[in-house]
């Protein structure tokens, strides 16, 4: 068996997610969501006091709100054991030889230095509760371009604009997971980018939370202004712990008229991880919001990135991957809400089972009464690889105007043996051949990706493919 | 009570998982002529101890080989609670026809449930009828029993005044190549809950669905419909097409649900929804939940008016838009005509649709 796993993923190091530091962290707040922990939260992070009253009003909510009932059971995530606010032992910094050297090996493993010589215009590294490292390339930021911690942002020069736009996608009361990262949110990004402006090489936010126990809950702003364009790549990892890890972060991103920005996301969190996160855009005339997401890890995943196409002519392309494996459940999909003439959006998902894991694709597609000239195509597929595994389509539409035209497509079904017998039949292994097949599965989410987010999500299947037969 | 559950249920704020229905009934008997060879005896309903709003439940009581109907748990045990009596029928080789023709200021509810001997193949043609512009309250219960080779082909036809509400519940248990086909025909009626769930137990049962509606002025239609698809080698094919006019509201649930052991089975589901106002509300979730690898499910759903060529192209042969409109609206349920081999069904349907029994 051994031999076998070899074989198929020669070249991929599994370690570079696992590994797990000292906890030697600087301040941490003790276990539990209570009125005077996060008072304690606030007061640590010197919070302005308006932010201080929102962190207790959406506590409020928290505890009014209901645990969703539609969903994967949560009921193995105790608040009273999460540790929600872990600061690393170290100041954020704009130099990498700045960080603890045990953090930056962490983040050298997973490549972020590298990818940031080579092919990104800006990272953020956060570790646990607080960014560790921030910087942006000089010459975009000489275009106006603003990309900084989100405490800076909120604090800074652009704190008014942090305070017009912070929560307002994602109000507390959206649901109960909202109004938890509304009392207890740490760290994340702002990113600003003027009008006219087009970055032509991405930024990227890294999140990696080592502490067991723990829960992270960044929040990440982004404006794209006016006729400007971004590519925003979000990646997440964590070592597996014996306890439960909780991630509820939220992003939220206003793409203004005629503007375009793509957020594109690969989710590796570690399989004991509550990944409760909210994502939403607010689209205006002639705006284009494109998400790509890949979600493999996690013990339980919701989310559901949401496009309001709120201006004429503004567009959504959903672009997603789940692979859930052993112990996993992942409730993923999207929400698009067609709010204006002439919107058009296109959903686009695949997801694969395996090992007795569950892969539930739920969306919803609403478009309102004002939505005329509308169009709307979801498409999704799911491979079951064997009979312990689960996967459900959850589509749901309501349409509320004549003009338009929404199509819906669903089709799910098993790895065909005539192409795998091809395959073989050309000197591949059964093994090879299913692995290259799920890969080609896959090829219209990595397609979308840069080169290195391509390869790393095509290992990231192969990983997930060890011992598909047998 | 509640009814119409969603087999999967999703997100509260899109109002789609169930329905609180407040309909008062009274037990009703049926008058209806038995053909040849066909049995007919009265029994007390059994009711259920099944919770309405769990998904769970419900399932388990499908794998104990249970008859859980589309509108669910709760449907029965008002059947029971209002002392309805159920008519236990055993099929034979024809046609059954069941007639009700409601009246002004009714609130009837009547069941009937249907052996399907072994092998044998038989219709029943029920009909659910009204005059115009009464006020009329119904509901109506079959479940069907299909032993082994069995088939039996339920076509409903259903005219009601756009002032009656009315529940329309279907449950189906499928033996051993046990096949089950609906033909279902909505041409009016004011509140309309129907609910639909095959029991897809024995190897090679089929279920087949076809299903046309016109909803029109303030009228609502609300389906629930679901093949639960146990026996290895099940086939299931639900095929809804339907017209929404003025002020419709309709939702339509449909579920394949593919459960572990069933390899080599298929599911289909296709929507095809015309949507003539822009003041109509048209919501769709379709299900495919699976725990089986060997299996293959595929939905497809057009929502929207139609695509500007085809109107185009109508138009060119002579046609105004109003009336390429009416013609698609009649020819959705013109399409399930070809489906009902009984003359005088047909002629019926005609009627209603175009004021003649000639097709147009």
């Amino acid at each position: 068996m051994a031999e076998k796993e070899k074989t198929q993923v020669a070249d991929i190091d599994r370690t570079k997610y696992d590994v797990r530091n000292l906890d030697e962290d600087a301040y941490r707040i003790e276990g539990g969501l209570t009125e005077s922990i996060v008072k304690k939260l606030s007061e640590e992070k010197d919070d302005p006091e308006w932010m201080k009253e929102f962190r207790l009003r959406s506590l409020k909510l928290y505890n009014e709100i209901p645990v969703p009932d539609w969903g994967p059971s949560i009921d193995g995530l105790n608040m009273d054991n999460i540790v929600t606010y872990v600061r690393p032992n170290t100041k954020m910094s704009a130099d990498w030889e700045d960080v603890p050297a045990d953090i930056k090996k962490t983040f050298e493993l997973l490549g972020i230095p590298e990818a940031e010589r080579k092919s990104l215009a800006g990272v953020g590294a956060q570790y646990d509760s607080e960014l560790v490292y921030h910087n942006v390339r000089k010459d975009v930021e000489e275009q106006g371009v603003i990309y900084t911690d989100f405490e800076s942002a909120l604090k800074g020069e652009y704190a008014d604009m942090v305070k017009e736009h912070f929560m307002k996608l994602i109000p507390p009361t959206m649901h109960k997971f909202a109004a938890l990262h509304g009392a207890v949110w740490s760290g994340g990004s702002f990113v600003y980018v003027p009008k006219g402006v087009k970055v032509e090489i991405p930024l990227q936010s890294y999140f990696r939370l080592n502490a067991p126990g723990a829960g992270q809950f960044e929040h990440t702003l982004i404006i794209v202004d006016e006729g400007a364009d971004l590519h925003f790549i979000e990646g997440c990892s964590a070592p597996k712990y014996n306890v439960a890890n909780l991630h509820a972060g939220a992003v939220e991103i206003y793409v203004k008229k005629n503007a375009r920005c793509r957020y594109s996301t690969i989710e590796n969190w570690s399989k004991n991880m509550y990944n409760l996160n909210t994502k939403v855009a607010k689209v205006e005339e002639g705006g284009v919001i494109e998400w790509i997401s890949g979600s493999f890890g996690s013990h339980i995943s919701y989310l559901y990135p949401t496009s309001r196409l709120e201006g004429r002519g503004a567009r959504s392309d959903f672009t997603g991957i789940a692979f859930a494996n052993t112990d996993q459940e992942l409730d993923t999909g999207c929400k698009v809400i067609h709010n204006a003439p002439d919107t058009s959006s296109v959903v686009n998902t695949r997801s694969i089972s395996k090992g007795g894991g569950a892969n539930i694709f739920r969306s919803a597609v609403v478009v309102t009464p004002q939505a005329k000239g509308s169009k709307c195509a979801v498409s999704c597929t799911s491979l079951m690889l064997d009979s312990e595994s689960r996967s459900d389509t959850i589509p749901a539409m309501d349409i509320r105007t004549s003009e338009c035209d929404v199509g819906h497509e669903a089709k799910i079904g098993r790895i065909s043996d005539e192409t795998v017998f091809y395959l073989m039949s050309r000197g591949l292994s059964e093994e090879e051949a299913k692995a290259m097949i799920v890969s080609g599965f896959a090829d219209s989410v990595s397609k979308e990706l840069p080169l290195e987010y391509a390869v790393e999500m095509n290992n990231l299947i192969r990983l997930e493919m060890i011992g598909a037969i047998g | 009570m509640y009814i119409d559950l969603l087999p999967c249920i999703t997100w509260k704020w899109l109002k789609m998982n169930g329905t609180e229905v407040d309909m008062p009934l009274n037990a009703s008997a049926l008058s209806f002529a038995l053909p040849a060879g066909w049995k007919a005896d009265e029994t007390a309903a059994p009711g259920s101890s099944i919770d309405a709003r769990s998904n769970a439940a419900i399932e388990k009581a499908l794998f104990s080989d249970e008859i859980v109907s589309g509108t669910g748990p709760d449907f029965d045990r008002l059947i029971k609670d209002t002392n309805t009596p159920v008519y236990k029928l055993t099929a034979a080789e024809g046609t059954l026809v069941i007639e009700n023709r409601y009246k002004d200021g009714d609130a009837v509810l009547s069941a009937v449930e249907i052996n399907v001997p072994d092998g044998v193949s038989a219709t029943v043609i029920e009909k659910f009828y009204s005059d115009e512009g009464i006020s009329a309250k119904a509901g109506f219960q079959t479940k069907v029993h299909i032993g082994k080779g069995a088939s039996l082909k339920l076509i409903q036809v259903q005219h009601l005044s756009d002032k009656a509400d009315f529940i329309n519940d279907i449950g189906t248990f499928h033996e051993e190549k046990g096949s089950f086909e609906l033909v279902e025909a909505i041409v009016s009626g004011g509140r309309t809950y129907f609910g639909s769930r095959s029991n897809m137990a024995g190897r090679e049962s089929s279920l087949k669905l076809d299903m046309a509606y016109i909803v029109k002025g303030r009228e609502r239609l609300e389906s629930n419909v679901a093949a639960f698809q146990r026996g290895k080698g099940t086939d299931s094919r639900i095929d809804i097409k339907g017209v929404l006019k003025d002020e419709a509201y309709k939702l339509t649930k449909a579920t394949i649900d593919f459960k572990t052991g069933s390899a080599g089975s298929v599911g289909s589901e296709t929507e095809d929804v015309l949507m003539m106002s822009d003041n109509v509300v048209n919501q769709s979730v379709p299900l495919i939940l699976c725990t089986e690898e060997d299996v293959e499910g595929v939905h497809g759903a057009t929502l929207g008016k139609p695509a500007a060529e085809v109107l185009t192209y109508m138009k060119s042969r002579g046609l105004d838009e109003a009336s390429v409109y009416e013609m698609m609206e009649k020819a959705r349920i013109e399409a399930l005509c070809s489906l009902i081999d009984d003359e005088g069904t047909v002629s019926e349907i005609r009627t209603f649709l175009h004021g003649t029994s000639e097709e147009e």
